[in-house]
């Protein structure tokens, strides 16, 4: 189907990848895995010639798609036997309207009318669009949104779909729903599928192979269980499995839930996971808010919501695409004043204070890293900071090589990995040390070296006193890291509790680990080992 | 095979609804009555009002009766301050001043009678009559169903506004994300200093959709069918009749003595321009999806135009005449309104 001979690519000179030599087979449904920016989008992009049609960059052997060497092609001329979808969705649409959207690659092959209407008709029955066929691109949701995509790539009749991490913007429902369709696509239509994805333990148990991008230069293609045998990125399904040394390596939770029967056992009789202690003293409450509503227009976007954050804690907040997460961040920041209710920081109410006192009591790392980011270079970002701020000359830079030491200061703020990026972000906000940081959404695009990191880092602000508010959909995170979480559907709140009561207690946010081993509380591997240890 | 959607109601080609419009307008400038007018202007808002579209700009109406409304009052406030004085039945009188000499052709205030008041509705009424004219037309089409309706030759320009129309809301979107997120770093710098802060992230991020969007189109084939050959004779005959659509309608406004066939002219250059349309269309191997047709009710519409244009023309000033108009005006809705 695709098959790639000594390819190469390289930007000025440098080896994106070399000498990749790998044939996937119709029918397949492939993952690309890979840390970030090891070159997954790029290898993705090779397939259907964006890179380097699009991107530059010096590419090298030959690629061959359907048995046709496509050297000599554009992108273009194989829209009708690829599709291709991006990472932003929404940036990918052409037209306001989800069924002229589907209709668009159609007419630029210049299919006839009738064709196009049947097509159209039985796309919006196979993904159960059609009640979402009048409506406008931008009322739907991230959910939503990537299904439209897939429907309009899928309109053209390709043989093969590249996704780039399609789920990494969806909450667990969400994406369970898009993955699934996908795994459809494979098994009834015969669709080769190939995404790129960091949540590998959303992925994992449906595809056949992994490509394993290795960043050295070196792509490797393989089962899932030999790529995952040898792989540094592992879910925490596999973590669990290499801790407990289980053979054949599980990757569902179901064979996993098999292999688990004596571990939870043992752990039924163990003391019960350690919770964090709040080394902050007193732990007193910092933000506080009380029967607040949150309108736009006529829609309602919070309503009636009591809750406090204290410092020394850390606090996810959970919930669908436009449940009012953001809107809660948002409002806590002080950009949006409840219509009704009250909210206090440390005492004061956000709007009557100016941005600049306002920004000493709190501080918001948005979803993109990159809008708080303008200066040229890491260290020019740090100094503006330091002064904006009024800090002694230095503080930003100190913060941030404490959080990421290897991080290269004369570096332009684009050019750093995803990681890095939110790195520079979080300690631009932090450097003033507000006591309440919030985050938005802070793992989309992380690799779990990368996850693992931001987890320790935020561990660390909270024992130093910050309160720590997390919207998220990264449920491994919230176990990780989380003391507390908090649920919203359609701007009420649902849940508030211990981590542990909140996740477990429910089936779409229960982690990987709690789901092997329920009932039992354990939630990450960490316990798990702590747990063991003493057997051991 | 009929679907219930939205898309049912706005299935009239959208140039049957300006044909109907741009007749009105011709009904507009032929009725002397301000009587006449008024029963289009009414006849225009109910069909806008019952029988609109769906899209975003199914509102135009509304504005537009705002501004006809506006219009007039602004040519009222004006004439009775300051206009010529007009003699007839005095319904009140505004206070006036004595202008020196050299303003002496201006008056402010004075008496303002009746008949003044009248005039001023009378002037104004086919200038309020036309704007609404054309924000019925705005609200009963969708722009994009009429760049739908382009010759093929222009469909990808067509398809670049498109794309524009639905970029712009995206990067306003995202300026005002990250002036939110700007603010928050607690800047103390002067204006000029936040707005490079502010613009250096939008441009970046307005660069980075650019390219995403940029891939997709590519991707999903946009612009596959274009071929290099042919395409310049037919932009050299589209430039062609375009100049002689030029050259004949100077021709025609200031005539000279040694061509006096401005009109055949014109119908030659439009017929190579139309020819070059069509030459540059046939080359593109693109299609339309659900493209409109011409159905009945929508040959009915432009005629139905006409013929409310005939009768302002022709018929008296009666009653019964006024009414005929208005119900020829308000024809479509019988057709075409909203079963709800």
């Amino acid at each position: 189907m695709i098959s790639l001979t000594n390819t190469s690519l390289r930007y000025q000179g440098d080896a994106v990848f070399a000498d990749v030599n790998l044939e996937i087979l119709a029918g397949e449904f492939v993952l690309l895995m890979g840390a970030t920016g090891s070159g997954k989008s790029s290898l993705l992009r090779v397939m259907n010639g964006l890179t380097p049609h699009l991107t530059g960059g010096e590419l090298t052997g030959d690629v061959h798609v359907n048995d046709r060497s496509i050297r000599n092609l554009r992108p273009r001329d194989l829209a009708a036997s690829i599709g291709y979808i991006g990472q932003d969705p929404l940036a990918g649409f052409v037209s306001d309207r989800v069924e002229d959207e589907l209709a668009f690659t159609m007419e630029s092959l210049g299919l006839s009318p009738e064709v196009m209407r049947k097509r159209v008709e039985e796309t919006l029955d196979l993904l159960g669009l059609n009640a979402l066929r009048a409506r406008s691109m931008a009322t739907l949701s991230a959910g939503e949104q990537q299904r439209v995509a897939i429907g309009a790539a899928l309109t053209a009749h390709p043989t093969i779909l590249l996704l780039d991490e399609p789920t990494s913007a969806l909450d667990p429902s969400a994406a369970d729903e898009v993955l699934a369709l996908l795994q459809r696509l494979v098994h009834d239509v015969g669709m080769t599928v190939i995404i790129a994805e960091h949540r590998l333990e959303r992925v994992v148990q449906y595809v056949d192979r992994i490509i394993h991008v290795h960043g050295d230069g070196r792509v490797t293609i393989s089962d899932p269980v030999t790529a995952l045998k040898e792989s540094e990125f592992v879910p925490p399904l596999i973590e669990l499995a290499r801790l407990e040394s289980w053979d054949p390596l599980p990757l569902t939770i179901r064979d996993a839930r098999r292999l688990a029967d004596t571990l939870r056992e043992r752990l039924a009789t163990a003391s019960p996971p350690v919770k964090r202690h709040n080394t902050f003293l007193p732990a007193e409450t910092f933000a506080l808010c009380e029967g607040i509503s949150v309108a736009y227009g006529k829609r309602i976007a919070l309503r009636d919501i009591s809750l406090s954050f204290s410092r020394g804690t850390i606090s996810a907040v959970m919930g669908r695409n436009g449940a009012g997460k953001s809107t809660l961040l948002a409002t806590f920041v002080g950009l949006k004043s409840p219509d009704r209710g009250a909210l206090t920081l440390g005492g004061h109410k956000p709007s009557e204070l100016s941005s600049h006192s306002l920004s000493r009591l709190v501080g918001f790392v948005p979803q993109e890293p990159g809008d708080l980011l303008f200066s040229e270079s890491v260290l020019a970002e740090c100094d503006a900071n330091d002064k904006d701020r009024g800090l002694i000359a230095g503080t930003t830079a100190n913060l941030l090589n404490l959080i990421t030491p290897e991080i290269d200061h004369r570096l332009h703020p684009r050019d750093l990995s995803e990681g890095q990026r939110l790195a520079l972000a979080l300690a631009v906000v932090a450097a003033a040390e507000p006591p309440l940081l919030l985050l938005d959404e802070p793992t989309r695009g992380l690799d779990y070296r990368a996850k693992a990191r931001l987890g320790t880092i935020l561990l660390k602000l909270a024992n130093e006193g910050h309160a720590i508010v997390l919207a998220t959909h990264d449920v491994e995170l919230v176990a990780e890291i989380a003391d507390r979480v908090v649920v919203l559907a359609e701007g009420e709140l649902v849940a508030d509790g211990d981590t542990e009561d909140v996740l477990t207690a429910s089936p779409v946010f229960a982690p990987q680990i709690q789901k092997i081993l329920a009932p039992s509380k354990f939630m990450t591997v960490r316990d798990v080992a702590h747990a063991e240890q003493p057997l051991a | 095979m009929k679907h219930a959607t939205a898309r049912s109601s706005t299935r009239i080609h959208p140039l049957a609804w300006w044909g109907w419009a741009i007749a009105l307008t011709f009904a507009a400038s032929a009725a002397a009555n301000t009587w006449t007018l008024a029963a289009i202007a009414a006849g225009v808002v109910v069909v806008a009002l019952t029988c609109r579209s769906d899209g975003p700009w199914r509102h135009s109406i509304n504005y537009a009766i705002y501004l006809a409304a506006t219009l007039l009052v602004i040519r009222l406030v004006i004439a009775i301050l300051f206009g010529a004085k007009i003699p007839g039945h005095v319904l009140f009188t505004m206070p006036s001043t004595h202008l020196p000499q050299w303003l002496s052709g201006i008056s402010v205030g004075g008496p303002v009678t009746s008949e003044k008041i009248l005039l001023i509705l009378r002037e104004g009424a086919k200038l309020a009559t036309l704007v609404i004219i054309f924000g019925a037309a705005s609200s009963l089409t969708q722009p994009k169903e009429l760049l739908k309706s382009l010759p093929r030759a222009l469909h990808e320009a067509g398809v670049i506004v498109v794309v524009s129309t639905t970029f712009l809301p995206q990067i306003v979107a995202s300026i005002k994300r990250i002036r939110t997120a700007q603010r928050l770093r607690g800047s103390r710098g002067s204006r000029g200093l936040s707005l490079t802060r502010v613009l250096i992230p939008v441009i970046e991020d307005a660069l980075t959709k650019s390219l995403d969007l940029a891939a997709a189109m590519e991707s999903r084939g946009y612009g596959q069918t274009q071929e290099k050959h042919g395409r310049r004779v037919s932009a050299l005959m589209l430039l062609l009749g375009l100049l002689g659509i030029v050259a004949g309608i100077y021709l025609l406004l200031i005539p000279t003595s040694f061509i006096n066939f401005p009109w055949a002219v014109l119908a030659v250059a439009a017929a190579i321009s139309v020819i070059g349309l069509w030459l540059s269309g046939k080359n593109l191997r693109l299609t339309v999806y659900r493209p409109i047709k011409w159905n009945l009710e929508a040959i009915t519409l432009p005629i139905l135009g006409v013929s409310v244009a005939a009768a302002a023309g022709t018929l008296l000033h009666t009653n019964a005449a006024l009414v005929s108009i208005l119900l020829l005006v308000c024809a479509p809705v019988l057709y075409l309104g909203r079963q709800s």
